[in-house]
């Protein structure tokens, strides 16, 4: 079963990396030409070419903090007899779960028309993510203390996909902007495997649980093998030489609105992602049923002399485990919602100095089971054209955010980074945040044309 | 300029908070020493057995030499009974002996064998002096005539237990006047019951003034001369077993070897073995103390105690029936005085059984039997694996 749990993750982490993702400080950086991203109704003074952005988050409710204890000069894991339960299990959630996506830009190309600003672009993005109940941890840390545990809520997903897309943005006056961009995403491989169900109930006498758990591999050119009982085989992948398919179809918008009610002051609102994905040419598979294990049967005489206990204890205890298989279920397609983003921005340039910006943004990411909130208060420089600072700081559903950009062109060449998080620290030589997080990196360079 | 600072100033605060924190590095390694279950953590051993008299028996009877013989007295009846078998001859005589005795053997005569008898208790009769009586025992009493005519047989026939005070001489009122019929027919002359009251072993059958009414020269009317010359008058004895009061054992130092349990790698300081005994046994058995024994390399290896650990029980298992098992809670408590629990081979175990009161006159079955109807280990302090640091 452990072998399972790794492979799974396995093809999760080499199939699922990349999604886009609203980059906070765009809204804040005037030379930054990828705004639109942020909110399709940003416009630039002039047409561009950008090769290769990337933007890589990773959000998390618990943090390395929870896993990781120094002690005495060197570090240990949570499951360490120096760090108590209390210790431990306080720093999780119900819930603990992680998500990460990266949006790669292979290529995006913008350019000017009248009133009206196009924009065509082709990313590669991937997602990923997984939750665990803290009750699987409080049954490792204390044991079976309780009789009664609900390890339900335990999943794994991700997915892969290409995506075309095609922006407009248009001045309907000197004070509004609006844009919208229409997505095809062309879907490369998608895994999700949730236990939906997980009742245990541990006494000295036996165990018993409750099982549902579903899993769906959409892939056009790998197909996980079934032995004679119809089991899936997660270390049988064969090769369904069909790769020059795409896996899944979607579409999706970004629709944005930009205002300039007064001189200096400058109102954004997008939703971006609006849409869904079908994929189809699934290995789905189930798990469910009742399973029970009371230690062995009958062990005999025979049995004690022979030395074989262990062994026969071992192959209950796989009986038992063995009710976690995923059996195959004629499954062709799975249609999924994109998690979609909310975001909305206020601006407002000193009217003494007008380089000097104030601001504040506000971010929701509606996704199933990870919601997430922020607020962030932003301070931003653009002195030059060829310069553009900006530093932000709030508070997010994990607590308080920070985050910075900056914006530098060199003749033609326009280089973009930025980097936010939240604050505690993180695990040296890693970057893991060692509390709950949102945080998220982006590099960039654009030509302008 | 002086905004331009302070600009740099608020950028590079939040910074300061966002940097890697040097204790946690990891880099040079990680300490994987993890204990899991710290509170307790129990896990269900299952059910063992049963372990029935039938089962036992067919492992003594396995055993070279004595096995083989213990197997031609203990027999299993269809209902499950133990019976302890035996057979034997009370009286036999070849016809042309017999002849030779006779005053004038051309003339029809009477001889008398006088007194002759057999000791049919045997395994029984020893077996008391263990505590185990006799139930429903029975005797059957065969003859036969190698003659071609009939012979009259007259006989005062008495049976008597090992305990004479339980009860005298019996008589067997079947053997005062019969007739074995002609032709080496065996014929059975008596089929009994003894008394429920007698528990003791019938110990032996005695045949006074035996008398045989004989034809003229009985060597010369043997029937079949290459098939029979004797007369014979034999018996079989067959009898159930049950448990006496006196039934009292103290047994030390039982070994029970081979559980092989690798236990050293999990570090544990105690545990706690919880088992529901189920017995129909009419046996109580008080466990005095149980002992740790070594892992051996080899099975010539003497048992060896493992001082440095100390095991509880002080359960006793109660006596049942068929009818009505008794059930019995028996723990045990294993710690390791110094470090924590090694590796055990096996366990050395102090026991004292006794007749349970109230069973003991009820006839033992080989379908009776202990079993461990559920069981689980509790392990406390936390299972410890230490990988090494530094990995």
């Amino acid at each position: 079963m452990k072998k399972h749990i790794l492979l799974l993750a396995a093809v999760l982490l080499t199939a699922a990396t990349l999604q886009a993702q609203s980059f906070q400080q765009a809204f804040f950086l005037d030379g930054y030409r990828l705004g639109y991203r942020y909110n399709p109704a940003i416009q630039n003074a002039e047409g561009f070419l950008s090769v290769g952005q990337w933007e890589k988050q990773t959000r998390q409710n618990f943090g390395a903090a929870s896993f990781l204890y120094p002690r005495d000069g060197e570090v240990v894991t949570a499951l360490h007899p120096s760090v108590s339960a209390d210790e431990f299990l306080g720093s999780l959630q119900d819930d603990n779960y992680l998500s990460g996506s990266i949006n790669y830009n292979l290529v995006s190309y913008g350019w000017r028309k009248g009133a009206a600003f196009h924009t065509l672009e082709a990313n590669v993005r991937g997602f990923y993510m997984a939750s665990v109940p803290k009750e699987i941890f409080t049954l490792l840390k204390l044991g079976t203390g309780d009789a009664y545990y609900d390890l339900s809520g335990f999943s794994l997903g991700g997915n892969a996909l290409v995506e075309l897309a095609y922006g407009y943005s248009r001045k309907l006056a000197d004070f509004i902007s609006v844009g919208a961009r229409a997505k095809v995403l062309l879907g490369v491989e998608a895994l999700r495997y949730q236990i939906t169900r997980f009742d245990m109930v541990m006494s000295e006498e036996k165990y018993q649980a409750a099982i549902q758990a579903d899993l769906d591999f959409t892939s056009r050119w790998r197909k996980i093998g079934t032995n004679d009982e119809g089991y899936l085989n997660l270390l049988n992948l064969s090769a369904k030489d069909r790769w020059r398919k795409p896996t899944g179809g979607g579409l999706a918008v970004d629709l944005g609105i930009l205002v300039t009610p007064l001189e200096g002051l400058s109102l954004s609102a997008s939703v971006l992602d609006l849409g869904g994905m079908l994929w189809y040419y699934g290995n789905a598979g189930q798990s469910a049923g009742l399973i029970s294990f009371s230690g062995m049967e009958n062990l005999t005489l025979e049995d004690i002399q022979e030395g074989n206990i262990l062994s026969q204890f071992n192959d209950e205890l796989e009986a038992f485990t063995s009710a976690m298989r995923v059996k195959a279920i004629k499954k062709k397609t799975d249609l999924s919602a994109l998690p979609f983003n909310v975001n909305l921005g206020a601006r407002y340039e000193l009217p003494f100095y007008r380089s000097l910006s104030l601001g504040v943004t506000g971010n929701l990411v509606h996704m199933k089971g990870m919601p997430y909130r922020e607020v962030r208060g932003a301070l931003a420089w653009n002195p030059w054209e060829w310069l553009g600072i900006t530093a932000n700081a709030g508070t997010g559903t994990y607590g308080p955010v920070w985050g910075a950009a900056a914006n530098v062109a060199v003749k033609r060449f326009r280089l973009t980074a930025g980097y936010s998080d939240g604050f505690g620290g993180t695990v040296p030589y890693t970057g893991t945040s060692l509390k709950p997080n949102n945080q998220m990196l982006t590099v960039g360079l654009t030509y302008d044309l | 300029m002086k905004q331009v600072h302070i600009f740099l100033l608020l950028v590079t605060l939040p910074l300061l908070f966002g940097c890697s924190r040097k204790e946690y590095d990891t880099s040079e390694g990680l300490n994987k020493e993890i204990r899991l279950f710290e509170k307790e953590f129990s896990v269900p051993i299952g059910s063992i057995g049963p372990f029935t008299l039938s089962s036992v028996f067919s492992k003594i009877t396995e055993i070279p030499g004595l096995g083989s013989m213990l197997a031609d007295y203990i027999k299993e009846g269809e209902d499950g009974t133990i019976l302890l078998e035996s057979t034997g001859s009370l009286f036999k005589i070849d016809a042309y002996d017999l002849e030779n005795q006779l005053e004038d053997a051309s003339q029809p005569s009477l001889w008398n064998a006088g007194y002759q008898s057999g000791y049919v208790g045997g395994l029984a009769g020893s077996l008391s002096l263990f505590g185990i009586q006799t139930r429903e025992q029975k005797l059957v009493i065969e003859a036969v005539n190698p003659l071609r005519d009939a012979v009259s047989v007259t006989s005062k026939a008495t049976y008597s237990c090992m305990d004479s005070n339980e009860a005298g001489p019996m008589s067997i009122g079947a053997l005062e006047s019969f007739t074995l019929p002609r032709r080496n027919e065996r014929v059975e002359l008596v089929s009994m019951s003894i008394p429920e009251y007698i528990t003791s072993a019938l110990s032996y059958v005695n045949l006074t003034d035996l008398t045989l009414s004989l034809p003229a020269h009985p060597a010369s009317r043997i029937a079949n001369k290459e098939d029979n010359l004797y007369f014979c008058f034999d018996y079989k004895y067959s009898t159930g077993i049950a448990l006496s009061s006196s039934f009292h054992f103290d047994l030390k130092d039982l070994a029970v070897r081979g559980l092989n349990l690798p236990l050293s790698a999990f570090q544990l300081k105690q545990c706690d073995v919880t088992a529901e005994v189920e017995s129909t046994l009419p046996i109580q058995a008080t466990i005095n103390g149980i002992r740790v024994l070594k892992p051996m390399a080899s099975e010539d290896e003497e048992d060896t105690v493992d001082e440095t650990m100390e095991v509880t029980c002080e359960s006793t298992i109660n006596g049942g029936s068929q009818e009505l098992p008794a059930s019995s809670l028996v723990t045990i408590h294993i710690e390791a005085l110094e470090g924590t629990i090694p590796d055990i081979g096996g366990l050395q175990v102090d026991l004292e059984v006794a007749g349970e009161p109230g069973y003991g006159s009820v006839a033992l079955s080989g379908k009776q039997g202990i079993r461990i109807k559920s069981s689980s280990a509790t392990l406390s302090g936390g299972i410890t694996i230490f990988q090494g640091n530094k990995q």
